[in-house]
């Protein structure tokens, strides 16, 4: 079995490091929910499930009353998702999920989490996100673990692929942005900027090592990259991009044992939050220089670190991967709210 | 290597006299009578040891350890389908905690310390039995909950047999076996060869309306050959030596919730043995000698990797025993000197082990009883120092009592310590203690027999290591995190009746295990009294057999009880029951005899799984054809 966690590690720094790409949708204005979708507004948390022989799930938290449900989708249509459940976006009514070993986007109506379709035959599909208001979706697929990926251009409508954009090694984490999609490298330097009309690349930004989150801020926007870690090469500190039109501007942080990830933007607005090692740490997206990341805001690590925009904190913790993990809620000043039931290896949340 | 320029010359710490009688009472296989020197420390009371059924043998020639202790004995198999990784959980232990010996020497691969059941067909073995318990912890790392011994018999006389045999879902298996005997030596040799599509049906329960689909990509061929020789050129002395070759290739199959697999296993294995066994004076002494060179190739052309883990074993061992009266004095000096070569290490990575074994048995009349020591260095590190110690009390002509304790751990292996990313060089060994004690009684008439044997058992194992991802650097890395205990309970029963010509064997087995979490790392006490994942607390396995002269009929029930796959036992695979039927006969021919058997596994056609998501067969059908040249 050990003879696998090549692959399994290759497979956790690569989910430990998913997805704030849906977060900043809201810039756009999309399709109004429909109010009376049992799932129309809330919190999902995406678990991955175990990894090989099991199922991930999805886990739904009413933000008004905090109640939560567990494994709505096995719930609504009597079959498991399938596995390694890794993101979830979603389009009026419409929820995808995307399940990496399953090959597929799961839809479901929001109404009920019933499911409505799927896209089959994908190649190890990773990350997800709206294009605003296109009616289109771009779907991240590593295809393999040697070589380049690609972005699978999904009409939401009619659930078919449309296009498929080749893109470097590890596409994974996807953002919608000045409307055009990026995509981050996540085993290069590199993001990807496409074309959200014509479906083509435009251009291509150097940014850190291995960048794997991407936060929206005006006609900014900023590419966390943990660098290379000690065990894959020359270790190489992590950066945070900015990029502004055909603009990048990195700033490296101070170490090279830093490797940041989860960047994600605080509710507030003001500032930045992202992982390092030993918890969350806060920074202004306006500052310069290289960065020294202090003191961490809250004091632990979590599997799966963001903040929904309309509210708290969310921290997941996976334990031992083979029993359910738990969600812990922080307040905008960092103090620790409550903790919620997850299921196995909460590892991405779609805010809604 | 230079550790090994003296080993011959190594110092022997032995006392003078001859054998005492074993306490062992383990079964026999076919074609041997004559039993080998054994190594010291399977000569206890207290000895705890399961074989398989000859019919079950005769039936099933092809089959593996796997499918043995699926239909027998008192441990619990954990397969991810016909082809694909079988697993041994005894009392409770996980995969690793359990050992695998070859002609006394252990065959473990020291990467990830798991032994493959599935790899080991019985067919070449010759002879296999597991031995539970704590009089197992003397072979040392890993033997906590129990050891698998295969070690060849001596052959009495020319004999050769030869099968074939189809079962469903394309398995074609064939094998040949030959022995010849002469005065002062013998030869055999065994071979075999397998090939499966393994492409069953099963309903997915992870699709929409739970279509039937077949499984795909679960090819697996196999093949291996035996050889041993020996030569008895002294009244005293006997040389042995043994070559193993075996290779197989297997894909690996997707499981219900994955879209689908391309990845492949293919392994290579040459092991030799070599032993010297004899008396000179009153010392019985024995020198064994091994090499494993092993290839783990695993390669997906589609995901785009290819990947070949390679490791060597020189084992080398010395053992003498001697008696004084009725105490009986043993030495065992062990030393090993293993490298693995893997993409995910830093180069090769080494091991040198040395262990030394003093032990002292009694041989009352009606009390036996063993001490035994085990101290062990690792790299120059001093290991554990494991203990153990086995009583037997005949407290009546067909009542014995037993009660044994021992100390036991499991060093690390190569990928816990050295996997890159995320190997942990500053890992302790698993360790804890555990004890049992037991009743057994058995009466044997002229027509009739009947044996009921009941034990409990306990064990504690502190440093339980665990993988865990940290997510902070983006990989896995195991860490001594847990401490878990084992208590439990093993009933046998065995009743066998000769009616005219008909004979009928009822045996059964039951095993009630409750392995909880007692320590947990931070933030999981919940995990705290929960049964470990996969390990049913309740099994029971039994075998009926009629046998009337040429013919006879059998009937193997295995149940497991829920198997938890959440370790906070949340989510879990519902209990099962499996019925296996088989019907044979047999037609002499002279001095040979020709043999058929057919048999129905999983005869109710149940679905199930033992790991989550992983289909197991429904109803199918074998038949098999055997052919003993000088069978006596």
């Amino acid at each position: 079995m050990k003879q696998h966690f090549k692959r399994f590690s290759l497979l956790a720094l690569l989910a430990s490091s998913l997805f704030f790409t849906a977060c900043k949708e809201e810039s756009t204005t999309p399709p109004v929910p429909d109010p009376l979708a049992a799932y129309g507004s809330g919190i999902f948390v995406v678990n991955e499930g175990p990894f090989q022989n099991g199922t991930g799930t999805i886990t739904f938290i009413n933000r008004t009353t905090s109640a939560v449900e567990q494994d709505v989708f096995q719930a609504a249509n009597g079959r498991p998702l399938g596995n390694v459940a890794q993101s979830m976006a979603s389009f009026g009514t419409v929820g995808m999920v995307v399940v990496n070993n399953a090959g597929k986007v799961e839809f479901v109506d929001l109404k009920d989490f019933k499911s409505t379709g799927v896209i089959e035959n994908m190649a190890l599909p990773s990350g997800i996100v709206v294009a605003g208001n296109t009616g289109k979706a771009y779907v991240t697929e590593w295809v393999s673990f040697s070589g380049n990926g690609r972005v699978a251009v999904i009409d939401i409508a009619s659930k078919q692929v449309v296009r498929r954009i080749a893109v470097g090694e590890f596409p994974n984490a996807v953002i919608w942005h000045n409307n055009r999609i990026f995509v981050a490298n996540s085993n290069q330097n590199t993001v990807v900027e496409i074309d959200a009309q014509a479906d083509t690349i435009l251009r291509t930004h150097t940014v850190g090592d291995r960048p794997n989150s991407m936060v929206s801020v005006g006609n900014s926007l900023f590419v966390l990259c943990s660098g290379t870690p000690s065990w894959a090469g020359t270790e190489t500190a992590g950066a945070l991009a900015e990029i502004v039109g055909s603009q990048v501007n990195v700033r490296n942080f101070t170490a090279a044992t830093m490797h940041p990830g989860n960047l994600t933007l605080h509710p507030d607005g003001g500032s930045f939050l992202y992982q390092l090692s030993d918890g969350v740490y806060s920074l202004s997206p306006t500052a310069s220089g290289n960065i020294n990341p202090g003191s961490p805001v809250i004091a632990r690590k979590f599997y799966h670190f963001s903040a929904d925009p309309q509210g708290l904190l969310y921290g997941t913790d996976a334990k031992d991967f083979v029993s359910n993990g738990v969600i812990l809620r922080y307040e905008r000043n960092f103090t620790l709210r409550d903790s919620l039931p997850a299921g196995i290896a909460p590892g991405s949340i779609h805010y809604r | 290597m230079k550790k090994w320029s003296g080993f011959f010359v190594f110092g022997l710490f032995v006392c003078p006299a001859a054998w005492a009688q074993t306490a062992d009472t383990s079964l026999r296989l076919p074609l041997v009578e004559v039993e080998e020197h054994r190594h010291p420390a399977e000569r206890q009371p207290a000895l705890q040891r399961q074989s398989p059924d000859t019919l079950l043998l005769r039936a099933l020639p092809a089959a593996s350890v796997a499918d043995w202790l699926q239909w027998q004995g008192s441990a619990s198999l954990r397969s991810y389908g016909p082809n694909g990784l079988a697993t041994l959980s005894i009392r409770g232990s996980s995969a690793q905690q359990n050992t695998v010996l070859w002609e006394g020497l252990p065959l473990l691969n020291p990467m990830n310390g798991t032994p493959d059941l599935n790899l080991y067909p019985m067919w070449l073995l010759g002879g296999v039995s597991v031995q539970t318990g704590s009089s197992a912890s003397d072979f040392g790392s890993g033997a906590i909950g129990g050891a698998l011994h295969f070690r060849q018999g001596i052959p009495q006389k020319h004999d050769a047999a030869v099968f074939t045999e189809m079962r469903s879902f394309g398995d074609y298996a064939g094998g040949v076996s030959a022995s010849v005997r002469a005065r002062k030596g013998w030869y055999q040799i065994r071979a075999l060869h397998r090939s499966a599509q393994n492409n069953f049906p099963y309903n997915n329960m992870a699709r929409f309306g739970n279509p039937e689909e077949r499984l795909a990509h679960a090819v697996h061929t196999q093949g291996g050959l035996l050889q041993e020789a020996g030569w008895q050129f002294h009244p005293n002395w006997r040389l042995r030596a043994a070559w193993w070759v075996q290779a197989h290739r297997r894909q690996l199959p997707a499981s219900m919730t994955e879209q689908l697999s391309t990845s492949v296993q293919a392994d290579t294995a040459h092991r030799v043995a070599l032993s010297l066994t004899g008396q000179a004076g009153r010392w019985q002494l024995a020198f064994r000698q091994g090499y494993l060179r092993e290839l783990n190739h695993f390669f997906d052309e589609r995901l785009g990797f290819d990947e070949r883990h390679r490791f060597t074993a020189l084992l080398q061992e010395i053992s003498a025993v001697t008696t004084v009266g009725r105490h009986e004095f043993s030495q065992l000096v062990q030393q090993a000197y293993y490298t693995a070569n893997s993409p995910n290490f830093n180069g090769q990575e080494r091991q040198y082990r040395l262990a030394w074994v003093p032990g002292w048995r009694y041989n009352g009349p009606k009390t036996t009883a063993r001490l035994q020591m085990r101290l062990e260095t690792v790299n120059g590190r001093l290991v554990p120092i494991t203990p153990s110690l086995q009583l037997e009390q005949r407290l009546a002509p067909t009542l014995q009592w037993r009660l044994a304790g021992s100390r036991i751990y499991r060093l690390p292996g190569f990928n816990d310590l050295y996997w890159q990313p995320g190997g942990n060089p500053d890992l302790q060994p698993e360790n804890g203690w555990q004890a049992e004690t037991g009743l057994g009684w058995k009466n044997q008439q002229s027509t009739w027999s009947f044996s009921v044997d009941g034990g409990a058992f306990w064990s504690d194992l502190t440093d339980w290591i665990i993988w865990l991802p940290n997510s902070s650097l983006g990989y896995w890395t195991p860490r001594n995190l847990r401490r878990v205990q084992s208590l439990g309970w093993e009933q046998q029963l065995g009743i066998s009746k000769q009616l005219g010509r008909v004979k009928l064997r009822l045996h059964g087995d039951y095993a009630y295990v409750a392995t909880t979490h007692r320590e947990v790392g931070p933030g999981e006490q919940d995990l705290i009294g929960k049964q470990l994942i996969y390990i049913p607390k309740h099994q029971v396995r039994s075998r009926f057999f009629v046998e009337h002269a040429a013919f006879f009929m059998g009937w193997h029930y295995s149940y497991n009880g829920l198997r938890f796959t959440s370790s906070d036992n949340r989510f879990f695979l519902p209990n099962q029951h499996l019925h296996q039927i088989m019907l044979g006969g047999s037609k002499r021919l002279g001095p040979h005899v020709l043999r058929l058997t057919g048999t129905i596994h999983n005869a109710l056609n149940l679905q199930y799984q033992q790991i989550a998501w992983r289909p197991m067969p429904g109803r199918h059908y074998q038949i098999t054809l055997q052919f003993n040249f000088n069978a006596s």
